[in-house]
């Protein structure tokens, strides 16, 4: 269960998405929202937060390190093992799936999607 | 009719496209993205009203098309989207289809239904404040609460007067008036459309699984809901034959069939189906058409287990991907023997994928899987059994397959409108026993299903 004042990262590397997902949990009450562009940058931006973050959601296929691996870099981290996190790509490749699960993905989003439906995901964390 | 400026936004068109289309949309409001900055900042200042149909172009270098697509159907739900190029063929219409797009365009070859599309919904959109929907009475449970306007409509001066109110119910007084003057039908607000699916998939719910009426008038009940959601499907279909309203219906029929799924106990597998077989992303696709129409023909007809059906419908043609698409695009009529074989192996892939994605389904469905091409004269494959050896859920979802090989729309292929593929399917009724590829009771009360009264605006009288 999340509350309003969770720390929330969004990566992806298109700004407008990036934009509209903060836009869409700020509407839902989360204030806390931060981004990064990449997954270097999103685990530059985890290692070093404190609080850690209580939910990341990332895109999967980006140029500068994808979120699959952002993933496995996290859950390899004993402060983030558990940590929801949910991948949002367009490719809802099969394969791709098993692999997020394997890796302990907590929820996966098909873009596009509306604010409802991250709502609905989000409950179900 | 006054017109009503409309906004259209025109995403990085080739100059062609761009010449082509703004002399169609001119008396309108044009949005013109050419730059990808400019595409940045559509989020800081939005289109009010969003825009009747946005255009995209690959003339923008980022965002990609596709991933224009995934922003714009976050930021306009509502618009049509379509990508528009000037030459054949320079994109992967699937692959876009999939990412978002409601149609896909080239101008060397879809001029003239471009054209009629861009037509279509600016008079549509033109409309859309008094626009409504027509809701067979028998679709509406007396004395019930609706979240929703109900409205009759006059016909003498063609005006709709508001009959009830959300919150009120359609009284058992208000029915009887209804009937007395002639009505068969009342009228929603298109805007309250969701509410009525809502309405729709609670009563199927509740009339599937109410004990206290007989099982005769449960099937009788179910029968009528489907038959009016259909009517639906084939008025607009007819009337319009327009590809974007034809999908669109396909489309609620698909929502509504889901949540009802996914309020039975199967539900939550329904979902893992949905998202291993990669179906919501595309929602027109062949697989999801077969699940709908089968789950509404089982529901309607009573005959299968409903959930079971959807289930195989959207796992029947897995196997497919492993055939070479030179032979899954060929008429299967005219494959060569070798070819055919292997067309007909997909079903055998089927199985295997199911078996190393480890789905554990019930032996129902897999038997559904495994029997939707055989015949019920015993022509099918891949064991050529026949008649009551077959299941009821693989009879049902063979003809909801054939029906939506009719209807859907592919590359190169002509389409039926949905009344023709109904008069295909009756032909089979006309065969002998030994000729009909269908069970003809189960084909004989699906066709049955989408006979509907005529056209309200000759039975109603003046009020």
């Amino acid at each position: 269960m999340l509350l309003p004042g969770s720390k929330i990262l969004i990566v992806d590397d298109m700004s407008t998405m990036r934009k509209m997902v903060t836009k869409m949990f700020k509407a839902a009450g989360f204030e806390n929202v931060s981004e990064a562009t990449c997954g270097s940058e999103a685990w530059g931006i985890i290692n070093s937060a404190n609080p850690v973050f209580d939910l990341v959601v990332s895109d999967w296929n980006m140029p500068n390190g994808n979120g699959i691996d952002l993933l496995k870099r996290l859950r390899a981290d004993s402060r983030y093992g558990k940590t929801p996190f949910m991948m949002v790509t367009a490719e809802a490749e099969k394969n791709q799936i098993a692999e997020a699960i394997q890796s302990k993905v907590t929820a996966y989003i098909i873009k596009p999607f509306t604010a409802d439906v991250l709502m609905e995901k989000l409950r179900s964390i | 009719m006054e017109n009503k400026i409309l906004n259209f936004l025109l995403i990085g068109l080739e100059a062609e496209a761009e010449k082509f289309i703004t002399p169609l949309i001119a008396s309108h409001k044009i949005y013109l993205i050419t730059k990808s900055e400019d595409f940045e900042s559509m989020l800081d200042n939005p289109i009010e009203p969003p825009p009747c149909i946005v255009f995209v172009g690959k003339s923008i270098e980022k965002p990609s098309a596709s991933e224009c697509a995934q922003f714009l159907k976050m930021q306009f739900a509502e618009s049509a989207l379509y990508y528009v190029s000037q030459k054949l063929p320079d994109y992967n219409r699937k692959e876009l289809l999939k990412n978002g797009y409601t149609d896909v365009f080239s101008l060397e070859i879809d001029q003239n239904i471009l054209t009629d599309v861009i037509k279509q919904s600016i008079a549509k959109q033109s409309e859309k404040v008094k626009s409504y929907r027509r809701v067979q009475l028998v679709d509406i449970e007396e004395n019930m609460v609706l979240d929703f306007d109900t409205l009759v409509y006059l016909p003498a001066n063609n005006k709709y007067l508001s009959f009830t109110r959300p919150g009120e119910p359609l009284t058992i007084h208000k029915m009887s008036k209804l009937k007395k003057h002639g009505y068969t039908t009342v009228h929603i607000p298109h805007q309250q459309s969701k509410l009525f699916y809502k309405y729709t998939t609670d009563r199927l719910k509740s009339v599937s699984q109410d004990k206290s009426i007989s099982s005769t008038e449960r099937q009788e009940r179910m029968k009528n809901m489907v038959r009016g959601l259909l009517s639906d499907l084939v008025a607009e279909s007819s009337s319009g034959e327009s590809i974007a309203t034809g999908r669109k219906l396909a489309g609620e029929c698909h929502k509504i069939v889901t949540q009802y799924i996914l309020s039975t106990p199967s539900g939550g597998w329904y979902k893992k189906l949905i998202l291993a077989s990669n179906e919501d992303a595309d929602i027109y696709s062949h697989s999801t058409n077969v699940a709908t129409y089968g789950t509404l023909f089982s529901l309607a007809t009573g005959k299968g287990n409903p959930e079971y059906v959807a289930f195989a419908g959207i796992l029947h043609d897995l196997g497919m991907t492993r055939i070479p698409q030179e032979i899954r695009e060929k008429d299967y009529s005219t494959l060569k023997s070798k070819e055919k074989e292997t067309y007909q192996s997909h079903i055998a892939h089927t199985i295997d994928l199911i078996k190393a994605r480890k789905l554990l389904l019930p032996d129902t469905v897999k038997t559904a899987i495994l029997q939707h091409h055989e015949a019920f004269n015993g022509s099918g494959y891949p064991k050529g059994v026949s008649g009551h050896a077959i299941s009821p859920e693989a009879r049902i979802l063979a003809i909801s397959d054939y029906f939506d090989e009719l209807t859907i729309i592919r590359p190169n292929k002509p389409k039926k409108t949905i009344k023709e593929a109904i008069d295909a399917l009756s032909l089979q009724l006309d065969l002998s026993e030994k000729a009909c590829i269908f069970d003809p009771v189960i084909l004989e009360m699906i066709v049955d299903l989408f006979k509907f009264p005529e056209d309200e605006t000759t039975d109603t009288k003046k009020e």
